[in-house]
């Protein structure tokens, strides 16, 4: 594509455009149209989106109750990742097989491979539906506001090059630059678009649209901490399978490597639990747990905002006003306990009294 | 030197489908075993004040001591736990042991719920049911055996009024929060607990299983299940797997307004062994902590590390105290085969020591 440098133009359009694709999908829908395209409407609208996000966290980590039917579909899943590490230790075990630098390679990306299937397939799937949707189709939005940076405002051009590159170099097959273009992404992210977002509006709908885009801007930042947060952990066991055929190599010459592959797989396990504790111990993972449960809650409370906004004139009660209730009645109950208690007092004072009073007469 | 590599290799195919065919043998058991196996132990309803229940256990042993002992577990998960499994169960031996039982049963609570404090907790509903054993009894003081955060709210009550408590027995509890060594403990401090209770009010079950599970994700998502293929064809193995599966998954939410001062008062800010702790207007100070002690920690438990468990002993007044460690992890050291040998008589037997 050529690159248009005509800024303010650009600049314009994208602003315009963005608004008006923005303002159709918050617009209330009337109850004509509703009627009419009720089904496909419902589908479109991303509030229906939202509402699934905003089940994310109560229904974090899935609602794996640990049922049998759970348990053996956790032990199918897990299989098939103790089957890749198997596949891996059958490479190494093969009589032609030297460990030499360049079979390694070959071995370490047959089994990378594997592993980015895994993680797909079973480390996502543990996270609820919600979760997975925001996973698979941040991604896209992702890959939406990379598109983005070509048309958009000056910070994006400026190292539009290094985004596009570390974006195809990264995602599953290198982590670390992936990793890095979330950084740069982050960056101009809070250059551009964030300002944007967070730009006070004007009219009628002013209020609206403030809470759309807050809501839209919590988003974005939550979809970056949770990919950098997944990125760590691909990136993670990428290292230690690397780092475990580099010492299976070293072992090899002395002799020593794994005997079986009972005796491999216990190694291997050791080392990715070693890594998991080295990275989670670190303050910069430690951190990066509070910033990403930090944007999650951030964006649950704005949505919840959105969705009061738009239930006002429905003839149902919100969650602010029952919170208002809930509060009303526990405020009531306390005091009910605390006079019941006076009374009770009072009562077995009433008959202390009472009995002094008989032993008087 | 190839023969032998090629035999390794048949041999591991060999047992990956022995392993295969274990998982085809053991679905016919997974889907008729019975694993509900908890909370056997005969009780009665006694006292009840909004969701909290309190039990009296009906032991088939006579009690060898007048005095009662409440059991106080954690919000954070049910107290079944120490009711697992007939021959495993904590409540069982402690009764067989010659103790009269009641147990706290929190409950689960719902948004109604959202505005209840800590105060409300340890002053309110816990107070209440010690006040209710006290008069049924009629007796001044009763002992206690709490565990985990259960261990820190009775010491919090403890402190607060000594005059009622007997004996105290804290297991595997968090008193000082500063320490590193566990990955809770470390998360806690980088987390944003208004933000946590805002957003949910009722902080929900499941965000605190998912930090549980975070602790060992290979071990704990993926190596478990795979271990678990040897043991399908064993009844007795799968049912103590899928009991204790279920209470881990089994994890009530927090109500808002307790868990943000239990995170920040204490897991961030570590004001209960710094001696700035309040409750109520009150200040909690350990020191007035004088009754009998008995600390038990598991070595091996990377939940509630020794490191956070440990320093109780030197922040109490009490003369009379005791800490023991048991190489045991946070589950095992009330439901697993040490806990029935080892642990439930030993804290049986210290307390009916001190109960005359």
């Amino acid at each position: 594509m050529a690159t248009n440098l005509n800024m303010f133009n650009q600049s314009i359009e994208a602003q315009k455009n963005m608004f008006e694709v923005w303002q159709k999908m918050f617009n209330p829908i009337s109850e004509e149209i509703l009627e009419k395209n009720s089904k496909d409407l419902m589908n479109y609208n991303p509030l229906n989106y939202f509402k699934e996000i905003i089940e994310l966290g109560n229904k974090l980590n899935s609602n794996y109750m640990g049922d049998p039917y759970q348990v053996l579909k956790k032990m199918n899943e897990s299989t098939d990742a103790y089957y890749s590490v198997f596949k891996i230790w059958q490479k190494l075990k093969e009589d032609t097989f030297e460990p030499t630098a360049e079979a390694m390679k070959v071995a370490f990306e047959e089994w990378r491979e594997q592993y980015s299937e895994y993680m797909n397939k079973h480390y996502i799937p543990l996270l609820p539906e919600p979760m997975k949707k925001v996973l698979e189709q941040s991604m896209s939005v992702m890959e939406s506001y990379r598109s983005a940076t070509n048309k958009f405002w000056e910070p994006w051009i400026g190292n539009e090059k290094e985004l596009s590159d570390a974006f195809f170099r990264g995602l599953l097959n290198d982590p670390s630059a992936y990793l890095e273009y979330l950084k740069l992404w982050k960056e101009n992210y809070d250059n551009s678009f964030s300002k944007f977002l967070n730009t006070p509006m004007m009219g009628i709908n002013r209020e609206l649209l403030e809470k759309q885009f807050d809501s839209l801007d919590k988003y974005i930042r939550f979809n970056v901490h949770l990919n950098e947060y997944l990125a760590n952990i691909y990136k993670l066991g990428q290292e230690t399978m690397k780092k475990t055929l580099n010492d299976y190599a070293a072992m090899y010459k002395e002799g020593m490597q794994p005997k079986s592959f009972e005796e491999f797989y216990k190694y291997w396990t050791k080392e990715i639990n070693n890594a998991f504790d080295r990275l989670f111990f670190s303050d910069d993972f430690s951190k990066l747990v509070g910033h990403t449960l930090d944007a999650m809650t951030s964006f649950k409370i704005e949505v919840d905002k959105l969705w009061e906004e738009y239930l006002t004139f429905m003839p149902i009660a919100k969650k602010s006003e029952m919170d208002s209730l809930y509060k009303t009645v526990y405020e009531m109950k306390k005091e009910i306990k605390s006079l019941r208690k006076e009374l009770d007092e009072f009562k077995a004072l009433k008959e202390v009294n009472s009995e002094k009073e008989k032993s008087k007469k | 030197m190839k023969l032998l590599t090629q035999t390794s290799i048949f041999e591991a195919m060999s047992k990956v489908l022995q392993k295969q065919q274990k998982l085809i043998d053991g679905i016919d058991v997974l889907m008729n075993i019975e694993y509900e196996d908890h909370d056997k132990t005969p009780k009665e309803l006694v006292y009840q004040e909004d969701k909290m229940k309190l039990y009296r256990y009906i032991s088939t042993t006579k009690p060898k001591t007048k005095i009662p002992t409440l059991v106080v577990y954690a919000l954070m998960n049910r107290s079944y736990i120490m009711d697992i499994q007939r021959d495993k169960s904590f409540i069982k031996k402690l009764l067989d042991e010659g103790l009269d039982l009641y147990i706290v049963d929190w409950g689960y609570p719902t948004a109604e719920d959202r505005y209840i404090t800590m105060e409300d907790y340890i002053e309110g509903y816990l107070g209440n049911a010690i006040d209710y054993i006290r008069k049924t009894h009629n007796l001044d003081k009763i002992n206690i055996i709490s565990k985990c955060q259960g261990g820190t709210f009775c010491t919090i009550y403890s402190a607060l009024y000594p005059e009622k408590i007997k004996n105290l027995v804290t297991i595997a509890a968090p008193f000082d929060f500063s320490t590193d060594d566990g990955l809770l403990f470390k998360w806690a401090k980088d987390m944003n607990v208004d933000g946590l209770v805002d957003a949910y009010g009722i902080v929900p079950g499941t965000f605190l299983n998912s930090c549980f599970v975070s602790l060992k994700p290979y071990s704990l998502l993926v190596d478990k299940y795979i271990g678990l293929i040897d043991g399908l064809d064993d009844k007795n193995f799968l049912s103590d797997f899928l009991g204790m599966e279920k209470w881990l998954f089994d994890s009530p939410g927090q109500a808002g307004e307790a868990y943000r001062k239990y995170m920040k008062d204490l897991w961030q800010d570590n004001k209960l062994i710094k001696g700035e702790f309040t409750l109520g207007g009150k200040k909690v100070d350990l020191k007035n902590v004088t009754m009998p002690l008995l600390n038990v920690v598991g070595d091996k438990d990377n939940l509630i590390v020794p490191a956070a468990s440990k320093p109780l002993n030197d922040a109490v007044g009490s003369k009379d105290k005791e800490l023991v460690t048991y190489p045991v992890g946070h589950a095992g050291i009330v439901a697993s085969s040490r806990s029935q040998k080892e642990i439930a008589p030993k804290v049986a037997k210290w307390l009916l020591d001190r109960s005359k």
